[in-house]
């Protein structure tokens, strides 16, 4: 068999599999050992344990069990409400402001947590309800989190950038960087179309915006809540572009100042609530370390079989244009997001599309953020858009389709925000290039 | 009978999952010290980063038996669920396909441990702590886990049901 056959082979077994219903982790690991066994027999599996646990055994790794945690603490303690509530005393005159108060606070939660649904929870459990009581259509009042609570994996510190950057032999940093701009961007893309969806809502139907008065005592009020995480967001990252520090040591001195905070600030003196964080943090560390230890397998049994080395050949030699190429990967990127979560998906095709990108002249750094769109998509398209469940589970007097209905202007925002840092990948690659240099290829 | 092996089954995979608490809040602690002691008291670390590597492994493979038990594993479960009564069946294979990957998995990990400890190897730094102690626990949560999926399928055969269950049961 030629290496493109069987990679064609592992590419129908690999998603049969995954059909079963099998963990992700346990999945890509049966696959990898029984196509190594069947091509090299029994000598190719016998070092399997030691590969799996080396490949855990990475000092880059930490950062995603520490970034868990520190998204863990605060989300389990009431930050998110009082974030929002800070943000909504300050924006609340602006037509749509409660909807723009959301997803300001779903950005500055995704830089405090690296995960997508941890930051839809956040701040959708006080932010639907409010925006339904004040007469908010539902669409827009589930759309916009849904959609804002994306950006927890394209703003620093994102658990899906590490998983790229350990997966690419990229550095995290670098690519925490890089997400900055293009989160700014999306997000304020967001705003822009809640303004005009709620001025274009409220002239329809005849609303006047609802008046409603802060003074200054009210907005300096939340303020001492909110800070200490804004300082630990602020720390962080200037940790991570001054080269202070690793991300991994930023990420544990964060995770821990996180958890002091939330106990001391809340006042969370129970032994049972930690506990629950720590647990809930362990789970889901465990769950993506696992994926990311299988996954080692999964692309050594790729390169050993020369089907990482074939692909990368087989598209050079159909000389197809670099943006054709492109767009064909979205549509691959897509369509695996739609099924896959984003981790998985970066682990799975990262070895094969990470050499293609490269020789096709693309910058790896540019790349992970059109992948991490991509991969926000696919968290709030169906079937397994984890955001989508997420929201109907927080708000289950809004149906599923609502929720899709009011997400789908934002799906299309973030397929315009890839074509436009497609024709502009200097919107991506200036800070970076700015702050640590333009990268030797 | 049956009821007394899951018991033990849970006690032990909750045991397992403690320790991976333990584990994962001690590497958060030591990132922290080992960070003051870099860059604020400009000292030198021995034991640190090693330690903290094999904390966050030790609390992956201890944690997984518990994660698989409260079902925390993510996986694509619209066939699965598209089967309604005959759910089981689908259960029945992908804890075949589990058990394929964990059990090479725990018997290359067994391999790897013995050969560590009847060689006494250190691992590869200025530390150098003996390689089998952080090895002990991909032979802990791989032969647990290994078990949870035997017994997730006796019960699926005998009884059609599988053994995971709700988050909230756990711990």
């Amino acid at each position: 068999m030629s290496p493109l056959e069987i990679a064609s082979l592992i590419f129908v077994v690999t998603i049969l599999v995954l059909a079963t219903g099998v963990p992700i982790a346990f999945g890509l690991g049966f696959v990898s050992v029984t196509f190594i066994f069947f091509f090299e027999g029994i000598d190719g599996i016998l070092g399997m344990g030691e590969m799996f646990f080396g490949s855990l055994s990475e000092f880059t790794l930490i950062a995603i069990p520490m970034f868990i945690l520190m998204g863990t603490a605060v989300s389990s303690s009431p930050t998110g409400k009082d974030l929002y509530k800070a943000l909504d005393s300050w924006l609340y005159k602006v037509p749509g402001g409660l909807v723009l108060a959301n997803i300001g606070a779903c950005t500055i939660f995704s830089a405090l947590s690296g995960s997508s649904p941890a930051t839809c929870a956040a701040i959708g459990k006080m932010g639907i309800p409010e925006m339904q009581k004040k007469g908010y259509p539902d669409t827009i009042a589930t759309g916009s989190i849904a959609a804002g609570g994306t950006l927890g994996i394209l703003i620093p510190p994102s658990v899906t950038m590490i998983v790229y950057g350990v997966a690419t032999e990229t550095s995290i940093g670098r690519l925490f960087i890089a997400g900055v701009i293009p989160g700014i961007i999306l997000s304020s893309l967001f705003m822009l179309w809640s303004i005009f969806y709620i001025w274009r809502y409220n002239k329809k139907n005849n609303i006047k915006t609802v008046t409603k008065t802060y003074t200054l005592m009210d907005k300096l009020r939340l303020l001492p809540k909110v800070l200490p995480f804004m300082i630990i967001v602020m720390t962080i990252l200037y940790i991570l572009y001054g080269g202070l520090a690793t991300p991994s040591e930023a990420s544990g001195v964060g995770a821990l100042f996180c958890l002091v905070f939330v106990v001391l600030i809340y006042k969370m003196w129970d032994i049972k609530k930690i506990w629950n964080i720590l647990k809930s943090s362990m789970r889901e560390s465990t769950m993506i370390m696992m994926i990311i230890g299988a996954s080692a397998l999964f692309s050594y049994a790729l390169s050993s079989l020369y089907i990482t080395q074939s692909m990368a050949e087989w598209i050079a030699v159909l000389d197809v244009n670099k943006w054709v190429l492109l767009a064909i990967v979205n549509v691959f990127l897509l369509v695996a997001g739609f099924f896959l979560p984003p981790v998985a998906v970066i682990l799975m095709t990262a070895p094969i599309l990470i050499p293609i990108i490269i020789s096709a002249g693309f910058d790896p750094y540019w790349f992970a953020v059109i992948l991490t769109i991509n991969m926000e998509i696919g968290l709030i398209t169906p079937p397994v858009g984890l955001n989508l469940y997420v929201i109907n589970g927080i708000t289950p007097n809004v149906s599923l389709s609502t929720i899709l209905r009011g997400a789908f202007p934002f799906v299309l925002i973030m397929m315009f925000s890839i074509v436009l840092f497609s024709i502009f990948p200097e919107i991506v690659t200036w800070l970076p290039n700015k702050m640590l240099g333009e990268v030797q290829q | 009978m049956w009821n007394g092996i899951l018991k033990i089954n849970k006690l032990l995979s909750n045991v397992s999952a403690s320790i991976a608490i333990i584990m994962l809040l001690l590497a958060c602690i030591v990132v922290t010290e080992m960070v003051y002691i870099r860059y604020f008291l400009q000292g030198s670390t021995v034991w640190e980063t090693e330690f903290i590597m094999y904390s966050i492994v030790a609390s992956t493979l201890l944690g997984s038996p518990y994660v698989l038990l409260t079902q925390g594993h993510v996986k694509i479960d619209l066939l699965p669920n598209a089967m309604g009564n005959k759910k089981w069946i689908l259960e029945l294979i992908s804890s075949f396909i589990s058990l394929t990957f964990v059990s090479v998995l725990t018997f290359t990990s067994w391999e790897y441990f013995l050969e560590a400890y009847t060689n006494n190897w250190l691992t590869e730094t200025v530390w150098a702590p003996p390689l089998w102690i952080p090895l002990l626990s991909l032979v802990i949560g791989m032969t647990f886990l290994c078990i949870q999926i035997i017994l997730n399928i006796c019960s699926l055969i005998v009884f059609k049901k599988c053994v995971f269950i709700a988050h909230e049961e756990g711990l």
